[in-house]
């Protein structure tokens, strides 16, 4: 029932969920993967992989605030009984370049660190 | 009518907890348990909308059935999404293009259920009379703002 929190919800590039599985989704979760599965002899490679990840928690945080903003935007303006449902609307189409661009910083990561990661690495970081 | 927060949570937890707890009402999952406070939050509106006659004849609760029926539509499909997102690009031979294809099916399906909901949400806006919607308001996100702040709607 709760319209702006099940969108919010949804737009949000995350779960919900305990898993703490490595997810490019949420980048934290990579982390400390990442630091186990590179070998300390590695400090390139490692340094680089976390590098990576540390770039994409920025570009994921700066989406988040953008769907915190454009939440606060549409609740306060659903409180208004006169808001029109195209008002809200434009709030979250202008939101939806935002996660565009967030997706392609997802993506982007993950071809560096496909190019960065052997195939054994990269299983022991998704693998388990 | 102002969107009231709890001193002790700014906007921005709110926002984070709200969403969070909407998921949960979906997934069960244990971090942000608050599913049966949404679930009171549905009870409590729906009761309120049984009592409130139309401005223009339609159904009240059927319009906040097909809501919440939306929005449980909605989150099952984000959980979805999540889900084979997280799945294909943790297998390093699956492609950039593949995980794009995957996005945008879905990205096409959320802006159509999320112009659904809204215009739902409109529907209920305009179907309320003025003097009844400021209890309505007051139930949709001061109440929720009680959900996101753990405090007396825990259960």
């Amino acid at each position: 029932m709760p319209v702006i929190a099940t969108i919010t919800a949804v737009t949000f590039l995350l779960d919900g969920s305990s898993d703490l599985t490595p997810s490019f989704l949420e980048p934290n979760t990579l982390r400390t993967d990442l630091d186990k599965a590179i070998s300390p002899a590695d400090s390139d490679v490692r340094t680089a992989a976390l590098k990576i990840v540390s770039d994409l928690e920025v570009a994921v945080d700066r989406f988040r605030a953008a769907v915190e903003g454009a939440a606060d935007k549409a609740i306060l303006g659903s409180t208004d009984k006169s808001a029109s449902a195209s008002s809200t609307r434009a709030i979250f189409n202008e939101l939806d370049r935002e996660r565009d661009r967030a997706i392609s910083a997802v993506l982007d990561s993950r071809d560096q660190l496909v190019s960065l990661l052997d195939q054994e690495t990269w299983s022991r970081v998704f693998d388990g | 009518m102002a969107v009231t927060c709890n001193a002790s949570l700014s906007r921005r937890d709110f926002i984070n907890l709200a969403a969070a707890a909407c998921l949960c009402c979906i997934s069960s999952c244990a971090p942000f348990d608050r599913s049966s406070a949404i679930s009171d939050i549905n009870s409590e509106l729906a009761a309120a909308l049984e009592r409130i006659p139309s401005d223009d004849g339609s159904d009240l609760v059927q319009i906040a059935r097909e809501i919440e029926a939306n929005s449980t539509q909605m989150i099952q499909a984000h959980a979805a999404f999540i889900e084979e997102f997280n799945r294909l690009s943790a297998n390093r031979s699956v492609s950039r293009a593949e995980l794009i294809a995957v996005s945008d099916r879905y990205d096409t399906e959320r802006r159509s259920q999320r112009d659904n909901l809204l215009v739902l949400q409109g529907q209920l806006q305009a179907a309320i009379p003025e003097e009844y919607w400021p209890e309505v308001a007051e139930i949709l996100y001061e109440k929720a703002d009680i959900v996101a702040s753990g405090t007396s709607l825990e259960l």
